[in-house]
Order: structure tokens, then C-alpha cells, then sequence
């Protein structure tokens, strides 16, 4: 199989991918156009300097993703590009965009190891210093290397704030710092651009009272595009909001949406704002919700994605097989259809880049006929071969993000881990609201007749934990209150002001610490996306036709029962313990429902049938264990067989292809 | 760091840049600084040039002193008027030329006619043929063997035309069959007449077949541009159907669409929505890849139906 036809849904950061760059042109062209006009006009101070907002409309599948990686090589260091996904369930708030913002500013730029953020600096040390523009990381070089670094970054300030009013010195400074730092310091001066909370050590090192504030936020975010225009202009890309629709709060979110959108057009300079959307929700859905004022903003210029013409289908067929290497290609053009075939391909209405890609992994596959006509139904098991294998996907792409984070030495963000339970509890039938600021807590769950209030304690210094814990030892008075923390992110042992409050946890009833283990903040993550690209369309059977909705959601109800991120049942359903270890300050809380080690751990797999087999066998090749499987459970895929080993602490790995049963197997 | 005496080309002056190139003892030279801006007659005299011949150089097109923003917002408000750009050249669209060509110098042997093209490829203009036929804009013709493409006015022959023309070669290719010499049996012909009969359908001209078609598709053309969203340039599908409905039949309202989408004058494209199209909707759309319901139209900016107005 070429790994290239099983590329149909685009990887945005993809460094390596086939492109024709005549697809959809006018609209890369279109957005390049503003990108290089903000180029152009950020020297010449606020009259000239504004920011722009685009709408890009098409169906699933006809490149949106792919327009976002185009352009990210086209520009290179020369654009930094942000990519903004709605959580299900949440409102975008502008806190929330900076921390976007920042997180994408730390990936590399396309095609060189500098950060993203690092080319924004530098571009702007080279524009306002005496460097040059075109080669901003060497110029970054050599002041590493030379001394005098203070005095041009004095300069550039003065430089940037005598043009530009609204610049936030605080931000600026920092910003201009963060490629000069330590490793050390660089974690933290990233946490503190980025809008987060800071642990106290990096706070007392970096001499910062704490996060930003929230009134400082806007200030942030306008000094970070100002110093951005100069030679990286920030695009930032809102991808699949379809998402702010369909979870019961849809006017509400999609005007939150609109709302920071507009607040960004207005008076942020810089900026390029590109909204993709499939065109049937935009009309269908969101934009009805719109107001007069919001829709002349976010709809400043909209753009349709085509879809490929006869001769851009022959393009792209071109391409695509041009990237194969020639000892796996079998003929020449139109290979791997036949004449005929590609022929009705190629003159067919309604065909997507991805429908064709598809199309060309059925024909390589030598599977018919690969026609454009209608589909035989697809197997029920294939279909759950293959929502198997892109489950699989989700789950290693959030692994990949809980690793970046690990990385930082921070923990997940909270909005990420609150959307996340959200849609698990509503998955499972429960009802699940996002708390207002007002209220305490973070969201209230409620699930078989049971509810409870959940803050999720992701916090980095003690100031912020010991605060929340106040607030839980209110609400536990009030009824049930559960508090969850990744477990990996340990209390240490000096943060003596949370004692008292954990203490006072300890003694109500009402309240109960949950521990998230890796696996269930992974497949957690996992779920929420998952479910975004469902709703976004992006989850194919193996015809390359959208999964429906419900469908994708049925089939992830039907392995709740032993699913890692089904952990929020236990949150209404576990009691608390007669006796519990205090979580915290310890810093090696054992308790909760979802400690492997921990006395009340239910979360241990159930005897599945992989288990059993695995019991008879002893040691076995995964191979065997599967096939034994299979014998007497026809239905149960590879993957679930191994999923099941993975998860089972009674089984032990050899490498990656022998598993063997620990002790006595009972 | 930098080596010793490689200096910036350029510093800033507030909005002059100093080139300090070559500059001996650092005596800078100011240089005006290049601008986004231009006068939107230069795009008009621009375009009149493009169109007077076919196609130019964007080069020789461009006014002096353009930043290389402006001379992108230049090629694009050329673009905006209806100019194609190829990269080489910025050129009329080829559609738009093969049918000028056609109506001044009436039919062209196609393996000449991107000679007679300005910035055009053999097999652009090739494509272009195709396109104008399936629109009904030109007609493909054979002539001594080889293609060749002529205006729609010409006296061609239509498929029902062809037909009758098959019948009537199958009849006086029998009616010739029945004078073969005979041995033991004098040289025999045929009646003059009965070889007129056989072709006089040849001579009385059928009404032309597609008519109705055409009218159909003038009319589903005509309410897509009626119903089209006016910021974003698309039409529901089922409101289309449903709004020729009185005078042209479903069926024959999808088979336009289908007709029309395959000559690049609308673009049909596939259902995105969740739960967004009802089944009586469903059922008023065309059908693409894998059934999936095509639901919104377009009118393709650069179609043919654009390149004509």
C-alpha cells in the first residue's frame, strides 16, 4: 500500500506533502496578498496597519487544511501561522486565543528549526535594528553571539512604541527576550506570553507578580501582532467551526465566536484572520445566527474553495503518482485507473480532492469497480476496522500534544480537559454544562439521576490551587464535588497553603480527588477531536464518504464500557473512600479511582476475551493471541484485541509483538 | 556574524529606505521608496493593451515603481477584470479567444488553432474546444479526416442529423447491394428517384433535438443566478429545481445541471452539512461521487458563461 493514497485528511503541520499549487489558486493567492500587504504596511505606522478577516467556504474535503500547509511553505519564516480549533462546548475567549497563539508561534517554522516565534522576534530586531529582513534567524545568530543585544532592544521598543500607541511595553520586553533565554526561562516566558499561570519558581525567576491579567490580555494580543507585522505577520486560522454548532448552546457560542472575532478585526492591527467552514453549516447554521455588524465583518471577503477542474484532476493525479517512487508504480498515466475509469473520474460533477485520492487508493488497491457511481454498502466490520484505525490516529496525535506539554513541564490546558469531559458525559447520555465565571467550579455534570459539581485542578502554583480548593470546600457544603488533576502534575511538598483546604476536602462528605492518569487525559483528548472531525466531516468510511454523525458517536458508545476517557461515569459514581491518603502536599497522591496502585482503582480492565486467551496461552505472539481471538469473537478487530492487552496491567510486553501473562494470571 | 564590510543594502528612514550599497565612507544615497499604490486608470489602459493582443508579459504590463505588493494588487484587479493569468503571460481567456477566432475567420483545423492564439498551449486550446462543444458555444467537425472546430452558426449536421445520415448510407449500401453483377444476368441500376427517397430526409431538416434541452438549461442557468446568496455566490439546489418546477420537469432540471456542470458553467457541489438536507430535499438533487446528494450551484466565475458577457 503507498502511504501516500492514505493521505485524504491533511496533516496542517505536514513538512512533506504533494501539492498543485493551480487548486484553488485565487484563494491562496488571495490570503497571501494580505499577508504581504501587512508586510508592507506595519513600517509605516497605525494609519496604514490593520488587520484583515477572510472567510474561506467549501465543502468536506475540498482542501481547507491543505490551503493552511500550503501556505505555511509558501511563506516559510516570512508568516506566522496559528491554527484555532473550537472546543466543543466551550466559548473562544480572548485569553484562550492568546494562548493559541502562542502555542503555534512555538512550533517550527516550515522547512528550518527556528520557532515560529523566533522569526517573529527576529524579523522585527532586523526591520526596526540594522539587520536584514530577509534572513531574520541569522540575524538572530549573531546577536546570540555579539554583545550589545540590551541597547538594540531598547532601541527597537522605543522604535516600535514611538509608532505604535498601543504597544504593552511589559509584553514587548518579554517577547523580545524569549529567543535570548535559557532553557529554563524560556518555559516560563512562554507560559507568561501565552496568558497562563506560572509556577512559583519560574514566577520568583522571571521577577512577574503572576499570569497576565485579564484586562492586559487585549494589550497583549495587539503587541504581539504589531511586533509580528513586521516581518512574520500572525495569520490566524479558525478551523472547522462548524464545531460552535450542534451542542445544544449553538447561538450562544457561534455570537462568542463572532463576537472575538469582530473584537480582533476592530482593534487589533495585523492581523489576518481566516475563517474555514464547511459552506452547508456557514449558510445553514452559523450565519443566520450572525448580526448585521458581525456578518459585514467575519464576511469581509469570502472565498470558495473550487473543486478541481477535468484538467486539475489530471494534475493532481500526476502529482500524486509523480511522488510515488517508480519501482511501486505499475504503469503510466492514468495509472492506477484504467482509461475508461479515469475518464468517468475525471468528467464526474461534485468530485473533492479527497473523494479523488480515495478513489485512486480503491484503484491501486486493484478493489472495483472505482467508479464514481454509487458505493455497495460498506461492510459493518470494515467500518469498524476503519473508525478503529483513525480512533488510533486521534489517540496518537494526543499523546503527541500531552508530550509537547510534558515537555514544557506544564500541565494540559483546562478548557482543553473541560471540553473533553463535556462531550464524554454528554456521549454517555449525562448532561454536562460549562460553569459561568460567576459560579463555582468548572462544569456540572449530570449523569443517571446523580450530579456533581467538577473542578479540574490543573493549576501550576499553589497561589491558584489553594484558591480553587477554597471554592470546592464552599461548593462541597452545597452537594457533590469532585476534583480532578492530571496525575503526573504532583503537589510538591512545599506548597504548604494548600494543606489546610485539602484538609478540609478530606473531611466533607461531598467532596472526592480524582487523579487523570496519561491514558485517560490521552483518550480524552482523543474524543473531543475525534468528535470534532465527525462533525467536521473528516471521519471516512473506507470509500472515503463522511461517517455519519451518530454513527461515529454510536460506535464510541459501544466501547464506553471499558474506554479509558469513560471515566467521568466514575466521577458521579464512585463513592468516596472511609479512608483516604491525602492527595496532597505529598506529592504522590495514590488515591482515586483511576490510580493503577491505588486501593479503590476500578478502573482495571475486565476479563475480556484477549485476557482470557491470553491466560490459556501464557506467552504467546500478539499475532496468535489475535487470531485466537478472532476464532471464537469473528467481530473483535486487531486493534481492540491489543487495545485490551495494552490497557490490562496482568499483561506483560516482550518489545512490541510478544505479550505474556504476569504472576499466576489471576 | 556578519563578515566584515557586508553591510544591509538598505536602512530605514522613516518611509525612504537608504540604499547604502557600494558606498564609499557610508555616504548614503536616498532612493524613493516603492509603492502599493496605483491609479485605477493604469489597470483599465492595462487591460485594453491585454485585450488588443490576446496576451502580454506581465512585465510590460506593470506601471514603475510598484512594490511587489502592488504589483500583486496590479495582476489582481487585472484579474478581477475578466483577464486570465498564466504566470508567462497575462492573457484574454481562451474560451473567450477561440470563439473570437471563430467568428472572424469561421472554421479552424484544430491542430492550427492555438497558432492563431495569443499565450495559448495546444492543449489549452484543445481544452477550450471541448468546453466551447459541451456548451454549445462551437462545433467539432470533421473534414478530410481531420478535426476541426468552427462557429456554432455553421450548417453542421446534428446527432439526430447523423443519424438520419447512417439510415440512409445503410440503405443505399443495401439498394447498391441489390445491383451487384450477376452471373447469367445483364447489368442492372437503380431509379434516380428511389436514391432521393432514400435520402431526402438529408435534405428536410429536423427539427434540431436539443432545443428543449437548451431551453431548460437557459432557464436552471437563470434561477441559479436569480437565487444565488449575493455575498456568497451560491444557490440551494432543491430551490432550484423547485423554482423552474412549472416549466421544466425535475428529471430534465438535474439532467441540465449536470450538462451544465460539465461545461464548466456552474459548478455543482457536494452536500456538507449535518442534517442540513431534508430526504424531500435529497431527492431534487444530482448525484456525485458515491451518491452523495450535490446540494449547492455556483456559476463558475471563469466559465464560460462569464467569458461570454
Amino acid at each position: 500500500m503507498v502511504a501516500l493514497f492514505n493521505t485524504e485528511h491533511s496533516d496542517p503541520w505536514a513538512s512533506e506533502f504533494v501539492d498543485v499549487a493551480e487548486l484553488n489558486a485565487h484563494v491562496s493567492d488571495a490570503i497571501a496578498s494580505h499577508i504581504e500587504q501587512v508586510r508592507t504596511q506595519a513600517p509605516r505606522g497605525p494609519d496604514g496597519l490593520r488587520s484583515s478577516s477572510l472567510l474561506v467556504l467549501g465543502p468536506a474535503g475540498s482542501g481547507k487544511t491543505h490551503l493552511f500547509a500550503r501556505l505555511r511553505r509558501r511563506f516559510g519564516a516570512r508568516a506566522s501561522f496559528v491554527l484555532v480549533r473550537p472546543e466543543l462546548g466551550l466559548s473562544t475567549t480572548p485569553r484562550h486565543m492568546l494562548s493559541a497563539i502562542l502555542d503555534s508561534l512555538y512550533r517550527r517554522c516550515h522547512g528550518i528549526e527556528a520557532r515560529q516565534v523566533e522569526a517573529v522576534v527576529g524579523a522585527l530586531l532586523a526591520a526596526l535594528g540594522d539587520g536584514d529582513l530577509r534572513y531574520p534567524m541569522l540575524h538572530l545568530d549573531d546577536l546570540r553571539r555579539a554583545g550589545g543585544r540590551e541597547a538594540l532592544v531598547e532601541r527597537v521598543m522605543a522604535g516600535l512604541e514611538k509608532r505604535y500607541d498601543e504597544v504593552h511595553a511589559d509584553y514587548l520586553a518579554r517577547l523580545l527576550a524569549f529567543p535570548f533565554a535559557s532553557p529554563v526561562d524560556r518555559r516560563g516566558l512562554l507560559a507568561w506570553l501565552s496568558g497562563r499561570e506560572l509556577e512559583d519558581g519560574q514566577r520568583r525567576r522571571l521577577g512577574l507578580p503572576g499570569a497576565i491579567p485579564d484586562q492586559d490580555v487585549l494589550p497583549a494580543l495587539r503587541t504581539l501582532s504589531i511586533a509580528a507585522a513586521f516581518g512574520a505577520p500572525v495569520v490566524v486560522v479558525f478551523d472547522q467551526l462548524e464545531n460552535l454548532v450542534g451542542e445544544g448552546d449553538d447561538a450562544e457560542r457561534v455570537r462568542a465566536h463572532a463576537g472575538l472575532v469582530s473584537e480582533l478585526f476592530d482593534s487589533v492591527r495585523g492581523l489576518v484572520l481566516v475563517q474555514m467552514a464547511l459552506d452547508s453549516e456557514w449558510n445553514g447554521r452559523i450565519r443566520p445566527l450572525l448580526s448585521e455588524s458581525q456578518r459585514d465583518r467575519l464576511e469581509a471577503r469570502i472565498l470558495k474553495l473550487d473543486l478541481p477542474r477535468p484538467d486539475e484532476r489530471e494534475a493532481l493525479l500526476g502529482a500524486w503518482t509523480e511522488a510515488i517512487p517508480s519501482s511501486e508504480r505499475k504503469g503510466y498515466f492514468p495509472w492506477p485507473f484504467d482509461e475508461p475509469t479515469w475518464e468517468s473520474w475525471r468528467t464526474a460533477s461534485g468530485v473533492t480532492p479527497r473523494a479523488l485520492m480515495v478513489a485512486c487508493r480503491e484503484a491501486f488497491e486493484g478493489r472495483a469497480p472505482a467508479s464514481p457511481g454509487p458505493s455497495a454498502s460498506v461492510d459493518r466490520d470494515a467500518l469498524d476496522d476503519r473508525l478503529e484505525a483513525q480512533w488510533a490516529a486521534y489517540v496518537r496525535n494526543a499523546r503527541g500534544e500531552l508530550q509537547d506539554a510534558v515537555g514544557q513541564k506544564r500541565g494540559l490546558d483546562r478548557e482543553r480537559i473541560i471540553a473533553a469531559l463535556l462531550r464524554a458525559a454528554r456521549l454517555l447520555g449525562g448532561k454536562a454544562v460549562a460553569q459561568s465565571a460567576r459560579k463555582p467550579g468548572d462544569l456540572v455534570l449530570e449523569l443517571e439521576g446523580r450530579s456533581a459539581v467538577v473542578f479540574v485542578v490543573q493549576q501550576p502554583n499553589a497561589r491558584s490551587v489553594a484558591s480553587s480548593l477554597t471554592k470546592a470546600v464552599s461548593a462541597a457544603a452545597c452537594g457533590r464535588v469532585v476534583l480532578l488533576r492530571e496525575r503526573r502534575l504532583a503537589f510538591p511538598p512545599t506548597w504548604k497553603s494548600i494543606a489546610a483546604p485539602l484538609q478540609q476536602l478530606e473531611a466533607a462528605p461531598g467532596a472526592l480527588w480524582l487523579h487523570l492518569d496519561e491514558e485517560q487525559v490521552v483518550h480524552l483528548l482523543a474524543l473531543h477531536d475525534f468528535l470534532s472531525s465527525a462533525r467536521s466531516r473528516d471521519i471516512t468510511d473506507e470509500r472515503g464518504a463522511p461517517v455519519e454523525d451518530e454513527k461515529v458517536q454510536a460506535w464510541l458508545s459501544g466501547r464506553a464500557q471499558e474506554a479509558p476517557w469513560a471515566v467521568v461515569k466514575d466521577l458521579l459514581a464512585v463513592e468516596k473512600p472511609t479512608r483516604r491518603e491525602a492527595p496532597a502536599p505529598s506529592g504522590r497522591a495514590t488515591d482515586g479511582v483511576s490510580n493503577p496502585q491505588g486501593p479503590a482503582d476500578q478502573r482495571e480492565v475486565a476479563d475480556g476475551p484477549a485476557l482470557r486467551t491470553l491466560r490459556e496461552l501464557r506467552v504467546a505472539s500478539v499475532e496468535r493471541v489475535v487470531r485466537e481471538v478472532r476464532a471464537s469473537h469473528a467481530g473483535m478487530s486487531r486493534a481492540a484485541v491489543v487495545e485490551e492487552l495494552r490497557r490490562s496491567r496482568q499483561a506483560g510486553w516482550a518489545g512490541t509483538s510478544v505479550v505474556f501473562m504476569r504472576g499466576d494470571g489471576s | 556574524m556578519r563578515a566584515q564590510g557586508a553591510l544591509p543594502a538598505f536602512v530605514f528612514s522613516g518611509d525612504d529606505a537608504i540604499d547604502v550599497r557600494d558606498a564609499p565612507g557610508m555616504v548614503a544615497r536616498r532612493v524613493k521608496a516603492l509603492s502599493d499604490q496605483f491609479d485605477e486608470t493604469l489597470v483599465v489602459e492595462a487591460e485594453r493593451k491585454v485585450r488588443e493582443n490576446g496576451a502580454m508579459a506581465p512585465s510590460k504590463l506593470l506601471p514603475k515603481g510598484l512594490s511587489r505588493a502592488g504589483q500583486a494588487l496590479f495582476l489582481e484587479a487585472l484579474g478581477r477584470r475578466g483577464l486570465e493569468h498564466t504566470g508567462k503571460h497575462l492573457r484574454v481567456p481562451v474560451d473567450e479567444q477561440v470563439k473570437a477566432r471563430l467568428a472572424s475567420d469561421g472554421p479552424i483545423p484544430l491542430s492550427s488553432l492555438a497558432k492563431r492564439l495569443a499565450g495559448v498551449t495546444a492543449v489549452e486550446a484543445k481544452r477550450a474546444v471541448t468546453r466551447l462543444v459541451s456548451a454549445g458555444s462551437a462545433v467539432w467537425v470533421m473534414r478530410d479526416g481531420k478535426d476541426v472546430v468552427a462557429p456554432p452558426s455553421v450548417d453542421a449536421l446534428s446527432s439526430a442529423d447523423l443519424e438520419v445520415l447512417k439510415q440512409a448510407a445503410r440503405k443505399i449500401e443495401t439498394m447498391l447491394k441489390w445491383v451487384k453483377p450477376k452471373k447469367g444476368v445483364p447489368p442492372r441500376t437503380l431509379l434516380r428517384d428511389d436514391i432521393g427517397n432514400a435520402a431526402w430526409l438529408l435534405s428536410a431538416k429536423p427539427a434540431p433535438v436539443g432545443a428543449r434541452t437548451a431551453d431548460a438549461e437557459r432557464m436552471v442557468l437563470d434561477t441559479i443566478m436569480r437565487l444565488a446568496d449575493a455575498r456568497t455566490g451560491l444557490a440551494r439546489v432543491p430551490d432550484v429545481v423547485r423554482a423552474v418546477g412549472g416549466q421544466v420537469a425535475r428529471e430534465e432540471a438535474i439532467r441540465a445541471m449536470l450538462t451544465l456542470d460539465r461545461a464548466g458553467t456552474i459548478e455543482l457541489r457536494p452536500e456538507s452539512g449535518i442534517g442540513l438536507l431534508s430526504e424531500a430535499d435529497a431527492a431534487l438533487c444530482p448525484r456525485g461521487p458515491r451518491a452523495v446528494p450535490l446540494s449547492f450551484v455556483r456559476v463558475v466565475e471563469d466559465g464560460p458563461l462569464q467569458a461570454r458577457r
